[in-house]
């Protein structure tokens, strides 16, 4: 190396840390991580889980492949990137269970939460973490040990096992946490020492540069810290200079703090198991209103509500409430709630109730003078009703009827009812003949029909019977085959002596008549 | 008497629109009295030939017809009247597919007037639409101007639909007002009612969906079966004339298969001399080349087949097959006939076959005779790649008819591809909504088992209650060999001496320029229609390379067809199975034979490449041979009769010509029959025809006085192995021809044969990395890629070394390559900046050479090279040029030697350095882990421990669940064998793992050494994701 390029380094060097430390002179920035997140969420969601060997998949299908996994499924030769398959055919009792961002969003959330519970300015880092700025926090606790002893106990009541780092600069204090088994305090002015042994893979967000450095035979840390900048920032270009710095424990990047949630979550855990419906409304009712005091704080109003109830002794009972416009009309909530409850009550006694509120803005409209009153206004009152008809009638008996693609006369399905008017023709809209409008019987009538040589002549049923003078047919119809209600029927149009026209046919599995319609 | 023909009939040659093959519509037709039927199929005339066959051998009249999809979407049938108008429905075929996607076509009713002479329109759906549509007025009186109102059929069915009833009211009135007949059809999609089942899942496939989900698209019952007179004359008895209707349409119809008009083309013979005489004139100067002297035996055989030549006028077909021989060979183009050509000495004479067949005793009526009804099938084995395309084109353009193709003569023939048990299963079960993993599971289950569908699927987790799981293993079974698409054959070429679009009708390939004619090998072979295959073989290619380097580096000029025979150098690299990389008997169950065969001679090797088969090791062959062969077990023949049949095999059965001897020389049989017989047990879908023949040899052989046990034993030893995997005897002399002279190159000329063999890859077993450590093995120097040296392909240095190319460098194009070799001529690279001013690489070709150590003789390290080579990147070219920064020293480590094989195996998936395990040694040591070549060393019996990285993994059909898998360290191979239990204990390991460690008992015999894998470990290499992949279950 010349004088004047050892010059140059030297310049570069003493300016970047002159500039660092003028930032950073008091900064003390805290981490919070969990490992295997995915994991941890998701025994947080169901503590059956226990310690049994357990691996999360991406998705649940026959390529699927283990996201994380356990360290009771790691034992077992179980890790990340194996297919299910093959981690089962390692550890047939290996749980399995597909990746759920609710529980990870919740998981998150809950750490949030106790991060705000500490500091007002925390973020959600893109890998995970959450850091928190904890300048100021030193009249409030004998030392960083004691705070981030006091962050662990808090994380670890919301039921998760985080790793904790406390450094100057926000990565330190990241791969702190990632490279502890509890708690670690990187001391001011240490950074570069500590960061020295770290492998490059740990850095965030620079795969690229990654893959530039271990061409280069580059896998420490310290080794990258080791580099010439000059050159480095050569063939690396900026982002492999920032990379340096950050290697030495140089990391201005500002610690931005998250605006408030869209997502309001509460829970409360009940001081012994409630088996009865009026008890635990009266508990919902309590989280329910925590959530929309906080709502109304930020002047938000809710979409959707998610109910979680722990079940006693294991278990979760999980439902959604949703309302046809957003409202913190508590009354209204409570009542779709109830209605929920009342329909399809918890299986065993719930000893914890949690309540995730999707949240929206308020919205504030112009009313129209001529306009017609929006029913959107009565949409609490809509729900409510609905409600108490499917809890009434069936689920699959309110809604809107809609015709299905089907061969069979008939045929429809009913679909959620919306107030939104489609529009326009339906797709399977039932093509118009010139005929009379045919009325269904349902249930078809079962009728017997009585022969002259082969040919009807007297139909004969509960609610008609009559000579018949016309009949035409058959049209045959023939499906399903794969179902167990295979369809095997003959079609007829019967014109009866009294005037009437009905839709006969016959079941060639059970010989039977029916007449499911009448003409006119 | 007959009532009614049906006129309107789609086979599963409709591609996902029919359910039935025209075999099953032709029993239908049979079964429901019906005198004739036309086979209407969408598109297309695939189904044709074999609906032709099926019927003409049942006594059914097969009409040809075919439904074509017009512009606006509807579809028009025709049906054939005369030759004319067959000559016109293939052109309008072809016509509709051309500049059409693939399996698209579409016509105009403009385009059809011109070809409508000798067709009958019968109007189906078209009118049916228009009606709809309130221009069905219009529509009929367009197509009575197109087709004229004698040839216009108004066209009515009735499958018990509603709205039918209104429809055929519609169309009888509007034909009554035309004055045109109408015509009643049935529309028939499947021969039986339960082939609705079939279509339902088809029409699923063909819009994407599942039977849950498919609503009206699919029929609405199972009424378009093919029905008996009887039943349509009542089905229509209030329009009695539109059944009688129908046998008009059918008288009117002449036109069958029987007479395509093909001709082969001419071979434009000397002026003055026909084209028998320029045969006969090439057959005998060939003839004073190739044997010298010629021997009355060689004279007489020529004479036979020049007499039957010219009898059957086969001249031009010689004559072509000739000069695409004469072609290559002016261009260097290795080219050698395979297959039942080799019987043949004319083809011998000519120059198209290398294998005598006078001296090796082969039977040349399998090849050509004149009861043997069908064309002779001339294969022709060409370099792969390039040059067989030239070959390709050159055919094109010497027979295709004109520079723009105008009339297009030539085409390649179809390859039908229908269904297996494996896209079966998926497929039937996606549409039937069972779940895909339990599915595969099923899949696995029944193919590593062998256990029944049904079994399966209950180890699979699938309910066999379940009626969808009960369905799913009866659906299988019934679309299996159902055609699911059609492709291009590989070489298989046709030539007309006419237009080829009025023979058959042809559709575009997916290559461009290529065009494919509907039917396939045996349809074509069927119809009288010949092909010549132009087959691509990657040795043919590496022994062609192979040539040229030993003339240059060695002086040498070898000639294949002059090859020193029983070289011992040869026959001792055979015997020691010192086999990777020699054509055909490199795989691992040849390799194993090799030392227990100890082949000495020619015809040995003919055995070697044809007993280790399917058909010889299901037919349990194989042992009983090579014990015969050591001596171990006496050589005894069924009957003294097939003593000289059978001779040279030792009382084995082993090839197709054997079991055509004993057919003819003792079953009686005569060659037509004999050849029947040999096509009856290759076919895999005749079984009842198979067993028609089994049951005549047997009649043949008892009648020569043979005792029913011995003719039982014959028979079931001809019938249990030949099956489809028979191979022929000339096949397999003309393939050992290819052996001997691979391996007589691999053992005097190993730079030429690693080099060019390195050039031809991917081809062969072995991927390329194994090729090297064998090389090395064997004493052969490769050198790694250098910028300096390396040329875009492999070659052979001045000292006799190998330097490895450019092309095996990981994600450098084919122009950078070439570039660098071209700047390699005018002048060595000094540096990298030199480099990097001369050659216009990506930064990452750049950095992989680098990681390569490809710019190490200008005094760089690997290291060195990428701190440059990164620097580079930000000076960029040109005016940056100039400013760009002093060099400095690299900061960086040097690369360590582990480092560098894994930068090897990264980059170009290979090393000429250490071997990965090489780096592993002293620990394996200390687990006391043997070097591989050590083995040889061991007695029988003992227990060994031994790791190795995995090269290949198999589990043959054959093999009842044994895997097989070769391992490969720094000293050599050993091959590992797993019982079923043990494998299935194992499977994760066995299959995932690229590296092992296993201990096992070591198993020699008669040469042979393998381990018994007993327990196994994961190997832990460092470089797993570089290490080469290996050849796995094919």
């Amino acid at each position: 190396m010349t004088a004047n390029h050892e010059k140059g380094t030297t310049a570069i060097e003493t300016e970047a840390n002159r500039t660092y430390l003028r930032k950073n002179r008091s900064n003390r920035i805290g981490c919070l991580w969990v490992p295997d997140l995915p994991l941890s969420a998701l025994a947080r969601i169901d503590p059956t889980l226990g310690d049994r060997p357990t691996a999360i998949v991406q998705e649940e299908n026959l390529y699927a492949r283990v996201v994380v996994c356990n360290p009771q499924a790691r034992s077992a030769g179980v890790v990340p990137g194996m297919t299910a398959a093959a981690a089962h055919s390692l550890l047939p009792d290996l749980i399995v269970r597909p990746f759920c961002a609710t529980s990870v969003r919740s998981a998150q959330a809950a750490l949030l939460d106790v991060a705000r519970s500490f500091s007002p300015r925390v973020a959600l880092e893109p890998a995970g973490e959450i850091c928190m700025d904890l300048n100021g926090l030193e009249n409030l606790f004998a030392s960083e040990q004691k705070l981030g002893s006091a962050l662990l106990a808090k994380t670890r009541k919301i039921g998760l096992d985080a790793r904790a780092g406390i450094a100057a600069t926000k990565l330190c204090a990241r791969l702190a946490a990632r490279t502890t088994g509890g708690l670690q305090v990187v001391p001011s002015g240490k950074e570069r020492a500590f960061l020295a042994p770290l492998a490059i893979d740990l850095l965030p967000d620079s795969a690229k540069l990654q893959e530039n450095l271990h061409r280069f035979g580059i896998t420490r840390l310290g080794a990258l810290a080791d580099l010439p900048p000059k050159g480095l920032s050569l063939r690396l270009g900026p982002a492999g200079l920032r990379l340096w710095r950050q290697a030495r424990g140089e990391d201005d990047d500002p610690l931005v703090a998250m605006p408030l949630p869209k997502r309001m979550q509460e829970e409360t855990d009940c001081d012994h198991p409630i088996g009865k419906m009026e008890p635990l409304l009266f508990a919902v009712q309590h989280v329910v209103e925590r959530i929309f005091a906080r709502c109304e704080t930020l002047g938000f109003s809710v979409r959707s509500l998610f109910l979680s109830l722990g079940l006693d002794p294991t278990g979760t009972d999980e439902r959604s409430v949703q309302s046809a416009c957003a409202t913190v009309d508590v009354s209204s909530w409570l009542e779709l709630i109830k209605t929920s409850l009342e329909k399809t009550p918890p299986r065993q006694p719930v000893v914890r109730v949690g309540i995730e509120a999707e949240t929206t803005a308020v919205r504030h409209t112009q009313l129209d003078l001529f306009a017609r009153r929006n029913p959107g206004r009565s949409a609490p009152k809509l729900d409510d009703t609905l409600a108490r008809l499917t809890a009434l009638a069936g689920q699959d008996r309110v809604g809107t009827a809609l015709p299905v693609d089907t061969h069979l006369p008939g045929g429809f399905v009913m679909a959620p009812f919306s107030l939104k008017t489609s529009g326009g023709k339906s797709p399977q809209q039932p093509e118009r003949l010139s005929e009379p409008p045919l009325r269904a019987i349902r249930p078809a009538l079962r009728i017997n029909i009585h022969f002259d040589k082969k040919k009807p002549v007297y139909i004969q049923g509960d609610r008609l019977a009559g000579r018949v003078l016309r009949i035409r047919g058959p049209w045959r119809l023939e499906g399903n085959w794969w179902q167990v209600d295979e369809i095997d029927r003959d079609y007829y149009e019967a014109l009866l002596a009294n005037g009437a026209s009905y839709r006969l046919y016959r079941d060639r599995l059970s010989d039977q008549w029916y007449a499911d319609g009448i003409y006119g | 008497m007959t009532r009614y023909i049906e006129l309107r009939c789609r086979s599963a040659f409709s591609f996902l629109s029919g359910a039935s093959d025209p075999e099953d519509l032709v029993d239908a037709a049979a079964d429901a009295g019906v005198q004739a039927v036309a086979l209407s199929d969408l598109n297309g005339l695939y189904g044709a030939p074999r609906f032709y066959r099926a019927a003409r051998e049942v006594g059914i009249r097969p009409l040809v017809g075919a439904q074509l999809s017009l512009s606006g979407g509807s579809r028009l049938l025709v049906l054939v009247k005369s030759r004319p108008g067959y000559k016109n429905l293939c052109r309008l075929i072809t016509r509709g597919h051309a500049d059409n996607p693939k399996g698209q076509s579409q016509i105009s009713l403009e385009a059809i007037e011109p070809y409508a002479e000798g067709l009958l329109c019968l109007t189906g759906g078209a009118l049916d639409r228009a009606l709809k549509n309130g221009t069905g007025k219009q529509l009929l009186e367009k197509l009575r101007q197109i087709f004229g109102s004698k040839n216009v059929f108004v066209e009515i069915s009735r499958h018990l639909k509603r709205r039918q009833a209104d429809l055929n009211h519609a169309l009888t009135g509007l034909a009554a007002h035309a004055g045109l007949p109408v015509v009643a059809t049935n529309d028939v999609r499947y021969a039986y009612p339960r082939g609705k089942r079939v279509l339902d899942v088809f029409t699923c496939l063909r819009h994407k969906t599942r039977l849950d989900e498919a609503g009206r698209n699919l029929a609405s019952n199972r009424e378009q079966y093919l029905k008996s007179p009887a039943q349509i004359t009542a089905l229509f008895r209030d329009f009695p004339k539109a059944v009688e209707n129908t046998l008009r349409v059918a008288e009117r119809c002449e036109f069958t298969l029987d007479n395509l008009g093909y001709q082969f083309p001419d071979y434009p013979a000397p002026a003055g001399e026909t084209s028998f005489g320029y045969l006969r004139r090439l057959v005998q100067r060939g003839a004073r080349s190739r044997y010298r002297p010629i021997e009355p035996r060689h004279s007489a055989q020529l004479n036979k087949e020049l007499a039957i030549i010219a009898k059957l006028n086969l001249s031009g077909y010689f004559l072509a097959v000739w000069d695409i021989c004469r072609y290559c060979k002016e261009r260097g183009i290795v080219v050698q006939g395979r297959g039942s050509a080799a019987n043949s000495a004319v083809c011998y004479a000519l120059g198209i076959t290398a294998v005598d067949p006078v001296g090796m005793e082969l039977l040349f009526e399998r090849f050509l005779s004149e009861q043997r009804g069908q064309w002779p099938d001339i294969d022709l084995d060409l370099p792969s790649g390039e040059k067989r395309e030239s070959v390709i084109q050159y055919v094109y353009r010497r027979w295709g008819g004109g520079r723009n193709r105008s009339e297009p003569r030539v085409a390649m023939t179809a390859n039908l591809i229908t269904y297996r048990q494996r896209s079966a299963v998926r497929e039937v079960g996606k549409v039937l909504g069972l779940e895909e993993r339990r599915l595969a599971k099923m899949l696995e289950v029944s193919q590593a088992t062998g256990k029944e569908l049904d079994e399966a699927a209950a180890v699979a987790g699938l309910d066999a209650r379940d009626k969808r799981v009960q369905l799913l293993v009866e659906l299988c079974e019934d679309i299996q060999h159902l055609p699911r698409h059609l492709g291009q054959h590989c070489g298989g070429m046709v030539m007309c001496k006419g237009r080829l679009d009025e023979v058959a009708p042809l559709e575009p390939a997916a290559m461009p320029g290529r065009t494919v004619i509907q039917w396939d090998k045996d349809d074509c072979s069927d119809l009288g229609i010949i092909k010549v295959d132009l087959l691509g073989l990657g040795m043919l290619k590496a022994i062609e390379d192979a040539l040229p380097l030993i003339k240059t580096h060695e002086g040498v000029e070898v000639d294949l067809a002059h090859l020193p025979q029983n070289d011992p150098q040869v026959y001792a690299l055979l015997q020691r199975a010192d086999t990777v990389g020699v054509f055909q008997v490199e795989s691992r169950a040849q390799m194993n034979t090799l030392p227990r065969m100890k082949p000495k001679n020619f015809y040995d090797l003919v055995v070697e490449v044809a007993i280790i088969r399917p058909g010889p090791i299901v037919g349990k062959k194989v042992h009983p041979y090579l014990r015969r062969r050591a001596g171990k077990e006496p050589v005894t023949f069924p009957h003294p009769l097939l003593e000289p049949i059978l001779r040279r095999t030792l009382g084995i059965p082993l090839f197709q010509e054997q079991a055509m001897r004993i057919a003819m020389e003792v079953g009686g049989f005569d060659v037509g029959e004999a050849e029947e017989m040999c096509r009856a047990m290759k076919h895999k879908r005749s079984k009842e025809h198979k067993l028609k023949q089994f049951v005549k040899l047997k009649e043949g052989l008892q009648k020569r006085g043979l005792q029913p046990p011995i003719v039982e034993q014959i028979v079931s030893s001809l019938g249990s192995f030949f099956g489809p995997y028979g191979f022929p005897e000339s096949h397999a002399a003309s393939f050992a021809l290819i052996v001997y002279a691979s391996a007589y190159l691999k053992a005097h000329h190993p730079a030429a044969f690693y080099c060019s063999l390195l050039n031809a890859w991917p081809m062969g077993f072995y991927h390329p990395a194994t090729l090297i450590k064998d090389a090395k093995r064997r004493g052969q120097t490769i050198r790694p890629i250098d910028v300096n040296h390396s040329g875009w392909s492999c070659k052979i240095e001045s000292d006799g070394a190998v330097r490895l190319g450019l092309r095996f460098v990981r994600g450098l194009r084919r122009p950078a390559g070439m570039q660098i070799e071209s700047e390699q001529a005018e002048g060595a690279f000094k540096n990298l900046l030199d480099f990097h001013r001369r050659c216009d690489l990506r930064e990452n070709e750049r950095n992989t050479l680098a990681a390569l150590g490809a710019f190490g003789k200008m005094g760089l390290d690997r290291r060195a090279a990428l701190w440059q080579v990164a620097a580079l990147e930000s000076s960029g070219k040109g005016l940056l040029e100039r400013i760009r920064p002093p060099e400095e020293r690299c900061p960086l480590p040097r690369m360590t030697a582990a480092q560098r094989t894994q930068a090897d195996y990264q980059n170009c998936g290979m090393t000429t350095g250490p071997h990965p395990l090489a780096h592993l040694r002293d620990r394996l040591r200390t687990q006391g882990v043997l070097p591989l070549a050590s083995l040889e060393r061991l007695p029988n019996g003992r227990w060994v421990t031994i790791a190795g990285v995995i090269i290949t993994r198999q589990r043959p059909g054959t093999a009842k669940g044994m895997c097989f898998i070769t391992l490969e360290d720094e000293s050599g191979l050993a091959n590992l064998v797993i019982t079923p239990n043990i494998f299935k204990q194992n499977r994760l390991l066995l299959v995932s793992s690229p590296g092992l460690v296993v201990i096992g008992p070591l198993e020699r015999h008669e040469g042979v050494i393998h381990v018994k894998g007993r327990h196994f470990n994961p190997l832990n290499l460092s470089m797993e994701p570089s290490i080469p992949q290996s050849r796995d279950f094919r």
